[in-house]
């Protein structure tokens, strides 16, 4: 649960004595008992630690927060995890943002090096739905010249790893559209089991509808938005549909 | 081209799905629901396209059937950067369920990746999807659809739940939107 993205990673620690204290408590055991089950459990802990993440089970660095109830009322300790996991959950929001824009600005000024506009505002769409992308990684020949020489080839705009598929925008003139399906034909015929996809003009314009809506979006304003919209529903016209087949009586 | 709703005379004629055709459909996609799931299952409903869909297949479910509501926020740092995420409203604990994630319209399949890489990570028994609405020739991400209502085409529509600028959800059909061609530029002059 270490790197998982929706846990907080707790510790939770007391002096040896107000430990040992509880426990015998809590359990009734005899003292001497319950020190050693305390000090093997301890050393349990550090051995899991150690053996599977290859860590010190007291490095602070692995916890979101560690409490010492020695100091802490239990009460407080909890009020401290829940606001903990509150406060967690906005930073990922932001720290997820920031990896999008760290990203983004890694795709636009240093490895890619897209033809057009388009191909930048799709790969913006496929970022926001976390679909991982590789612009152009391969070249596919078509056509080769009496001397082995490559005559026509085909770079289509997307990879994507996850599912094995390559997508290319036809979103220009309709004449390239059609060129390039004939190019992904091609492509389906001489190298089996390679599986290219064309993304239409309309399909194009309907993901790029949803990036401007997410980007105009914001949490503040979505409660908002969506009373406006149950009363938009509310409205009724003169040239109400339903009205005349009579569902409105 | 711009689009809008059906005018009182051009309803009939856009009606691309009726309510006795959709009727009719909920009762079969139950049947093929529960015997899919003779245990039960907990249906996941993507945003309130789906409300309606929902509540008229779930009647149909004849096997012990929950549900839950998710929906994507979104936040913006700059206007260049939108970032998704899943807000599930009732939080009902999907892990080690058989989880059916239920949308209106499935295009290209991109909200449906983004959903499932969530969902995933919340480790149900199972997650397939069940859709209203499908074209398959637009789908471009390959993610299976386990149980889909009807084919469709293209072309946008409305009703029974989906909005076209927040207008036409209570349409009991599900109808295709009106296309007016944009005046040519000698008419505007």
């Amino acid at each position: 649960m270490g790197n998982h993205p929706n846990a907080i990673n707790i510790h939770v620690t007391a002096p040896t004595e107000l430990r040992e204290e509880r426990l015998l408590a809590e359990k009734g055991a005899g003292f001497k008992s319950v020190s050693q089950k305390m000090q093997q459990a301890d050393r349990l802990f550090r051995r899991y630690a150690s053996i599977l993440f290859n860590e010190e089970a007291q490095d602070p660095f692995l916890y979101h927060l560690t409490i010492n109830t020695g100091k802490i009322s239990t009460d407080a300790a909890v009020n401290m995890i829940a606001e903990a996991y509150r406060d967690h959950l906005a930073r990922e929001i932001l720290v997820d943002t920031m990896a999008d824009n760290e990203r983004l600005r890694f795709l636009r000024e240093e490895t890619t090096k897209m033809k057009n506009s388009s191909e930048i505002s799709f790969a913006k769409v496929l970022d926001m739905y976390h679909i991982k992308w590789v612009y152009e990684p391969k070249t596919f020949p078509l056509e080769w010249n009496a001397d082995g020489t490559i005559k026509k080839a085909f770079s289509p705009d997307f990879f994507l790893p996850e599912y094995n598929l390559y997508l290319e925008l036809t979103v220009m003139n309709p004449k390239y559209s059609s060129e390039k399906k004939q190019k992904v034909r091609m492509i389906q015929e001489l190298y089996p089991g390679t599986k290219v996809s064309l993304v239409s003009r309309k399909d194009f314009l309907h993901a790029l509808r949803s990036l401007e809506r997410a980007s105009q979006a914001a949490l503040v304003s979505t409660a908002v938005d969506e009373e406006q919209e149950w009363h938009d529903d509310m409205i009724r016209t003169s040239d109400d549909p339903l009205k005349m087949r009579g569902w409105e009586a | 081209m711009t689009l809008r709703l059906p005018s009182a005379s051009e309803y009939e004629d856009q009606v691309l799905f009726s309510a006795d055709q959709i009727a009719d459909r909920m009762a079969d996609m139950g049947q093929e629901i529960s015997l899919a799931y003779p245990d039960g299952l907990l249906i996941i409903a993507n945003q309130r396209a789906s409300l309606i869909f929902l509540a008229d297949l779930v009647r149909q479910i004849q096997v012990p059937v929950d549900y839950d509501f998710v929906d994507l926020g979104r936040v913006t740092v700059d206007k260049e950067t939108p970032v998704l995420f899943v807000r599930q409203t009732g939080r009902i604990d999907i892990k080690d369920r058989d989880v059916l994630l239920l949308t209106d319209i499935v295009r290209s399949g991109f909200t449906m990746h983004f959903l499932m890489k969530e969902l995933i990570t919340r480790e149900p028994k199972s997650l397939e999807v069940c859709t209203l609405l499908h074209n398959p020739d637009q789908q471009l991400l390959p993610i299976p659809i386990k149980f889909s209502g009807f084919r469709t085409n293209e072309k946008s529509c409305c009703g029974y739940g989906m909005a076209y600028e927040g207008q036409g959800r209570r349409f009991p059909d599900i109808v295709t939107l009106v296309a007016d061609a944009e005046e040519d530029e000698e008419d505007e002059a």
